[in-house]
């Protein structure tokens, strides 16, 4: 007795929490559908016309590539610096583990808004002056991932017998990169793929580093999701369901990489 | 002419020495073990003769060739490692197949020489597995004909039997032990188990504190122990100190002995058996059936000693009956301190 109504009370706060969660977002699906939402309890009737709106958008094509090329670039720097970076302190200077674990936090510690900022005079002129070009965006987002694609690629470095591997490729012949990419690097796939996924969504949604850096020079779609809220409440909706449903896709894949052991 | 020759080979991780001076010859195609225990420097030797780590002196020729210096990829040498470093990406047959990829080998070739050693470590039907799917006697079965198929010129084997189930141990030592006399194959093989030392080697090495102690083949080494970690590494000798190794055995009194269990008689000596005149008068304290053997522990004055008895027709003795120990005069042993 006393069990099946501790497992009613359980249900019932899962239940409210669920609901808080979610009722936001059916909310918002809802008003993307609908015709009208005024002064009824449901709306007046159900139309596609806001996503049709929203897809034959140029502007909104366009800043979902800009943001697309932005995140990607600034992803595979980070991927393609990071793994010799992570693959040398695994494998010849262990000592440094305790040294990046540090490091590699330090994005944190700075809130965007004071980055940005020191950003911004640091390369408006002198040798590099990237300020307002989405160069500085992606060099930016380089920075932003470090600590999750470090995480994640040293997790797969600790979980395969590095040495072990290294070892026996070169005694069979290998030089060390051939070792490297034909009897490490592909083990690690799933840990950078994961990587991959939990980056891109996470720097997809990134809007105050786009918007002081560049603005609207180089429209993100965070930067247009902003410049576009006067325009109509369920065209916003219907922009917000589909960049939802992008990143859901995202983090779902993401997921499965990473349960796929 | 010596095929292998290890000469002052010394190596240390930051002042810390692992081994030094370490002298060896192993001729072609003799299996050599070295045993010790964990942490006397035995695998870091090994690692260091492959290439894997550098040494701080000494040099290492091969078939008169100097090989101190060079890369582990050119040293011709095969190594079977303990945690098997299979790669995991690969298919069993893939596994196998990596090294004669690598060095450029045309693809008939490959395929040939791939399937002769698949049939020779007896893993047909197994090519297509990933590793994972393999098990452990699989997985070292695999990492052996990798090694093999290379034609390496000495094969390293580290403690490849130590992961494995006490069966499929037996079945892979015997394996090894055929193909590698089958093969010629000049091998270093790694334990710290005397018992697979004994039963697989030509020669055992016996490493303690980065030294090689005694060196011999295996009945020399196990009748013979040098010293006091040689007596007790190789079997459960009976250690006699100074004093009464001068009183029971008629010694200088500047070292001690060892005897074995099984050189201690009971009550009578064997027909056959020298033994010393005078037995030594004890009680037996405490028996145990070890299978085919009886162990008693006898105290003779203040001294414990085991004894041995095969556990066939012997007689059996109680606990706290009262014996006379003979023993054999030609199996005590003077240990070096």
């Amino acid at each position: 007795m006393q069990k099946s109504n501790n497992l009613i009370c359980h249900r019932i706060i899962i239940g409210i929490i669920v609901l808080i969660m979610v009722l936001p977002l059916v909310a918002t699906l809802l008003y993307s559908l609908s015709t009208r939402w005024g002064a009824t309890i449901l709306p007046d009737g159900l139309t596609l016309h806001w996503y049709i709106d929203l897809l034959s958008d140029p502007r909104f094509l366009w800043s979902f590539a800009r943001s697309i090329l932005v995140c990607a670039a600034g992803l595979a720097l980070c991927i393609v610096v990071m793994i010799p970076v992570i693959f040398i302190v695994f494998y010849s200077l262990p000592g440094l583990k305790k040294v990046f674990n540090f490091i590699v936090v330090l994005p944190f510690a700075v809130p965007p808004v004071v980055s940005s900022v020191g950003l911004l005079q640091l390369y408006s002129d002198g040798f590099l002056p990237i300020s307002g070009t989405f160069w500085i965006l992606i060099f930016t987002y380089f920075t932003i991932v470090i600590p999750f694609v470090y995480r994640s690629m040293a997790n797969s470095f600790a979980a395969v017998s590095l040495h072990d591997l290294m070892d026996a490729a070169r005694l069979l012949g290998a030089s060390t990169p051939q070792a490297f990419f034909k009897c490490v690097l592909p083990n690690l796939k799933k840990g950078i793929l994961s990587a991959v996924f939990i980056s891109f969504s996470i720097l997809i949604g990134e809007f105050v580093f786009a918007n002081i850096l560049v603005g609207t020079r180089f429209e993100t779609l965070q930067i247009y999701l902003y410049n576009t809220r006067q325009v109509s409440g369920h065209f916003t909706s219907a922009l917000v369901i589909f960049y939802f449903a992008f990143i859901f896709l995202l983090t779902f894949i993401a997921s499965r990489l990473g349960n796929h052991k | 002419m010596s095929y292998v020759v290890v000469s002052n080979l010394t190596k240390s991780f930051d002042n810390t020495p692992v081994f030094a001076n370490i002298n060896f010859t192993i001729k072609k195609g003799e299996f050599i073990t070295l045993l010790g225990p964990s942490g006397c420097g035995k695998s870091t030797l090994l690692r260091c003769i492959a290439g894997l780590n550098s040494v701080n002196e000494g040099r290492i020729m091969v078939e008169g060739q100097e090989i101190t210096d060079l890369p582990p990829q050119k040293r011709g040498i095969g190594m079977v490692f303990q945690a098997y470093a299979l790669f995991p990406n690969m298919t069993a047959y893939e596994n196998i197949a990596f090294g004669l990829k690598i060095k450029g080998i045309n693809p008939k070739e490959i395929e040939r020489k791939v399937k002769e050693i698949i049939e020779v470590v007896e893993l047909q039907g197994r090519e297509d597995h990933l590793i994972d799917e393999l098990s452990g006697g699989q997985r070292q079965r695999v990492a052996l004909a990798r090694a093999l198929v290379t034609q390496p010129r000495i094969l390293f084997l580290d403690e490849p039997l130590s992961a494995l189930d006490a069966k499929i141990r037996k079945r892979l030592r015997y394996m090894i032990r055929k193909i590698q006399k089958e093969m010629g194959l000049t091998t270093i093989f790694v334990t710290h188990d005397q018992e697979e030392a004994m039963v697989m080697s030509d020669r055992i090495f016996l490493m303690h504190q980065g030294a090689i102690v005694q060196s011999g083949t295996p009945s020399e080494v196990y009748a013979h122990p040098i010293n006091e970690f040689a007596a007790g590494f190789m079997g459960n000798y009976n250690i006699i100190d100074e004093t009464h190794s001068k009183q029971y055995f008629g010694r200088s009194g500047s070292h001690k002995t060892a005897v074995r269990p099984e050189s201690i008689f009971i009550n009578q000596p064997p027909v056959g058996v020298k033994c010393l005149s005078t037995p030594l008068e004890g009680v037996v304290t405490f028996k145990q059936l070890l299978g085919n053997v009886v162990r008693y522990a006898v105290q003779a004055d203040d001294l414990d000693f085991s004894v041995d008895v095969l556990n066939s027709h012997a007689e059996q003795y109680a606990e706290g009956q009262t014996v006379k120990l003979y023993f054999s005069a030609d199996e005590i042993n003077d240990l070096r301190a």
